[in-house]
This record gives C-alpha cells, structure tokens and sequence, in this order.
C-alpha cells in the first residue's frame, strides 16, 4: 500500500472514531440534561415558587385545646350553619387582656421552647391586644374567589363518612349514634404540616410554615405539597380534582360527577 | 348540595330528573322599564365601561328588546320582550344546549339537578364558539378588564365571582342565590321553599311580569302558569306559552305569554308569515 493511501484510510478511520465520539458525548450530554432538568423541574423550582412566611403570631393550638372543648369553641359556626370565619380578638380578649405566662429563667426546662411562647404572647398583647388591632392571620385553606364552599353542608351532613386516617380509599370509622366528634370532620380536610409530618391542628404546638405560590398566589396547601399532584390523603390538598374525587368517593351510587355550578360560583 | 331536592325518577334520557327551573315571562305585563337589567347587572357584578354609548359592547344577561307590529298608526303597537339566558336542556332535556355542545373546555355545562347552564369563569379560554352556537345571543365577551367606579367596588357581591378580560359569560339565574339557599335549607333538613330561591330580575320587576321556580314542582307557580292549571282552573285566559325558536329544539325553560297573536308569531320564526317582499317571483323569465 501507498503512503497516501494509507493516509486517506487512516484519516477516515479517525473521521469514524470522531463521529463515535461526538454521538457518545451528545449522547452523555443529553443524558444530563435531562438529570439536571428533572433536578430542577422537581426539586428546585417548585422551592422557589412558594414564599416562606411565618404566622404574625405562632399559636399553639395544642396549649388551647387543653382548656376549650374542640375545634368549634374559637372557630365558630353562626346560627344558621355558615362559617364565622378566622377567630378575632373578641375571642381572646377574656383570656389575654394581660400576658399571662410567666417569663422562663434560664436553666428551666424547655426553657427556648417556653420562651418564645412568652414572647410570642407579648407581642400579641402589645402589639395586637392593647392596639385594638385584628391579628393578619395567614389562611392556609383559602380558596380562589370562583370557589362557593359551604361548611354548612360539609358539617352536618349524615352523608359524609369520615375515613379512616383521611386516607384515599380507607374504610369509614364507624361511630355510635351521635357520638362523632366534630374535629374528626374537621381533620378530613385540615392538618398541619410541620416538618413534612401532617398533625391535626388540635395537636401542633406551633403553627406550619405558610407558603404562597407567587404566581398563582395560592397557598401550598391548594395545590398540595407533592409537586406530581398524586395525594394518600384527602387533607394532602385541596384542588378541584380533589374536591371531585371525595365528593365521588362520598356518594353510594358512584354515579357521574356533580355539576360546575354544584362548588363553583 | 341538592340532597333535600325530593323527587327523583328516571327519564327518558337516563339521568334522574331533579329539579328544572325556568321563568316566565308575561309580555303583557312588561313596560320596558329595564328595572330587570338593573337588577341583574348589580346583582351579577356586570361591569360597566367608561363609555356606554356604544351598546354593541354592553354586557346585559338580561336585555330587553323592543318589538314592534310594523304597522302605522293608530294600529302601532309595541311590546317589550326581556331575554335572559334561556337554560337550553336540548332535545328532550339530555343536557345538549347548543352552547354546552361546542364548549372545547367544559367551562358550561348542563346541571340534572337544577337545569341551569352553568359558566365557568376560571375554565372559559374566549374562544366564542359557544356564542356563535347560542341562537338568543344570550351570551357577552368580555373585551376589556372589568372597571368598576371606585365607590362601586364596595357594592359587589362576594357571592359572585367578577370576570376578567377574555373569557365569555351570561345570566346563570342567579344561581348563588340557589346556593346560598339551598345551604340554609341542608342545615335546617328541609325542602327548599318556592321564595326562598328567586333570581334579581323576578324580584325587581314592578309590573310582576317574571314568575320563576321549578317547573317539574307541582307546588311552584311557573309549573301552574305554563300547564295552565292553577287549583283545577285556567289562568292563562286562552293564551298559550310559548318559547323563542321553538323549531330549534333548543327546549329553553323561559316562557313568554301574550295574547297578541303578532308577539307570539315574532318569537317563533316557522309561525312568521313570509312578507310579500321575500316572496320570490313566480313564473319563468322571458
């Protein structure tokens, strides 16, 4: 063989190794792409799409509902079955005209615990208390104004079956005639989710983390914290197909779905 | 919701027959004061824009018309002809309104329970085909991001969603009415009473022109007015109910009545005598 032919098929052979080479590099590439892609989409986006707020106050639900007798003594139901709203401060008032916790010393026991709960009760009573001014509550549950949703309804009706756990697909809890507790209704659709664990509100000793998607300007708690959507608990959030899921799964007839105008207005 | 409703029974169409509101109308009784649009525009949040002249942009679910016999005096008449949303149940009441049909987003659909045609604000895209498709154009686009007054922002209702610039609506019957009274009467375990779910329109009419309720309630006046049987006598004095564009089988649940024969003939259009003026030429040409 000639020297330039053996130049001419030593340069293709290089020219196929290249081709090789640039297919496994694009192929590598797109290979992270995607990995770093689904990182993103998945993992930080949906981080950076919420706010993190905290409450005004940091309540602590679980001190009150040792002394009152369930959910519905502060967030009340008016005469005729509708829901009164966030609790005011006409419903405090009896209690914290005044700070009624005393100060902890250091060295006592849960001593960062109890005083920021002394603080916190401070700042309500100076700031809010002694000003006449309604605590901005941040709510976790609210709903775009297309929404009508009727507590009324959800309440008292003998149609509603409490599942066991709030969890999709989970048997109803049976209970004696008239012996249901009203916060086990409650827990069907509100939990509070601290450090990834969701406890009914009853129980936290301090108040979630409110986050507010900054473009919808709906809070996590609509849209649910699993980015994907797929819920094990109805409290897990509260979508229109989520709403349409528990009102099929409630019905014994499982038959079709409600009409629009049934939650929307 | 809608639980309390007590009669159900199956029909033709396979899904169990609920309640069906509907309205009607005495055009006799109308004056063309407008005090139904009033009513309705406050009732429903419709925006207003800074300059109403142009009338072919108003948003009015409920618009009167004026109609009249073309004639000249002294055989003029007029006669005013409020129309709403006509709530179109489709051939045999099966939920196909023409709108319904063509919605490629779901955003109105046809309630077996109550027989409204719902629209929903947040799922409508404005494509318009529902408007095209609605023979009473009973349907208005919303060209331009409401503008209220500013004093006027504190006049609207929370029961009502306000619209945005984009998307398609019209009359729902005052449905949040329904729910606001439907909700008293699951709580109280109750059926819901014929007054307690009245639309703006029928309540603001000083002629009392507009009845409406269940017109599958026995108990419920439209249902008396349009079978013409109230307490086993007629009421209707020989005049017949009839609908807009029957021969469309749209089946609306608004009914008219008037005893002038030329009225019930402008709302039907296969009653119409053709004028000479359509009539085609006989004969061949030469």
């Amino acid at each position: 063989m000639s020297g330039p032919e053996k130049t001419q098929q030593n340069g293709a052979a290089h020219k196929k190794d290249d081709s090789a080479g640039v297919f496994a590099m694009s192929l590598f590439a797109a290979g992270i792409s995607v990995y770093v892609s689904l990182f993103v989409g998945w993992l930080v986006l949906p981080e950076l799409l919420y706010s993190r707020q905290h409450q005004p106050i940091d309540f602590n639900h679980a001190i009150h509902m040792e002394i009152v007798d369930g959910c519905t003594s502060c967030h009340v139901f008016r005469e005729d079955g509708t829901f009164a709203g966030t609790p005011t401060l006409a419903q405090c008032i009896d209690c914290h005209e005044e700070v009624q916790s005393i100060e902890p010393e250091p060295g006592d026991e849960d001593y960062e615990v109890r005083l920021a709960q002394y603080l916190d009760e401070v700042k309500f009573v100076e700031e809010y208390v002694q000003q006449g001014k309604e605590v901005p509550w941040l709510i976790y549950s609210k709903q775009p104004d297309c929404v009508f949703f009727s507590h009324a309804a959800h309440m008292t009706s003998h149609k509603f079956k409490v599942l066991e756990g709030g969890k999709i697909g989970a048997p109803p809890v049976e209970f004696e005639h008239g012996e249901e507790p009203e916060d086990a209704r409650c827990n069907m659709c509100h939990m509070a989710f601290i450090d990834g664990e969701a406890v009914p509100f009853g129980e936290a000793e301090t108040l979630p983390l409110y986050r507010r998607n900054w473009i919808t300007t709906y809070p996590i708690d609509i849209w649910g914290r699993n980015i994907s959507g797929f819920n094990d608990h109805y409290y897990d959030s509260a979508k229109m197909d989520d709403c349409a899921q528990c009102h099929y799964d409630q019905r014994n007839d499982h038959q079709g779905q409600d009409a629009c105008f049934v939650c929307h207005k | 919701m809608g639980e309390t409703q007590g009669h159900g029974h199956q029909e033709g169409n396979g899904h169990a027959q609920g309640s069906k509101y509907g309205m009607v109308i005495d055009l006799d009784k109308c004056t063309g004061c407008g005090a139904c649009m009033v009513a309705c525009m406050a009732e429903n949040n419709v925006p207003t824009k800074p300059d109403e002249t142009n009338k072919l942009d108003t948003i009015t679910w409920m618009r009167v018309f004026k109609l009249s016999n073309g004639k000249a005096f002294p055989e003029a008449e007029t006669c005013y002809l409020p129309r709403p949303c006509m709530h179109c149940g489709g051939k045999h009441d099966a939920g196909h309104s023409p709108c319904v049909s063509v919605c490629p987003a779901t955003a109105t659909d046809y309630s077996y329970k109550t027989g409204i045609v719902s629209q929903i604000y947040t799922r409508c895209f404005g494509c318009r085909y529902c408007m095209g498709a609605c023979p009473y154009k009973a349907r208005y686009f919303n060209w331009w991001d409401p503008k209220f007054p500013a004093d006027m922002k504190e006049y609207l209702s929370p029961d009502v969603s306000v619209r945005m610039r984009g998307i398609v609506e019209k009359c729902s019957f005052c449905f949040h009415r329904y729910q606001r009274a439907m909700d008293r009467a699951f709580y109280e375990g109750r059926e819901l009473e014929e007054h307690e779910y009245q639309t703006a329109c029928t309540q603001a009419c000083p002629a009392g022109a507009i009845t409406f309720g269940d017109l599958n309630n026995e108990r419920h006046m439209v249902h008396k007015v349009v079978n013409d049987k109230h307490e086993g006598h007629a009421v209707l004095q020989g005049r017949k109910p009839f609908r807009l564009l029957e021969e469309l089988d749209t089946n609306p649940k608004v009914y008219y009545l008037s005893a002038r024969d030329w009225v019930v003939k402008a709302g039907n259009a296969s009653l119409r005598e053709t004028s000479p003026a359509d009539k085609k030429p006989s004969g061949g040409h030469h």
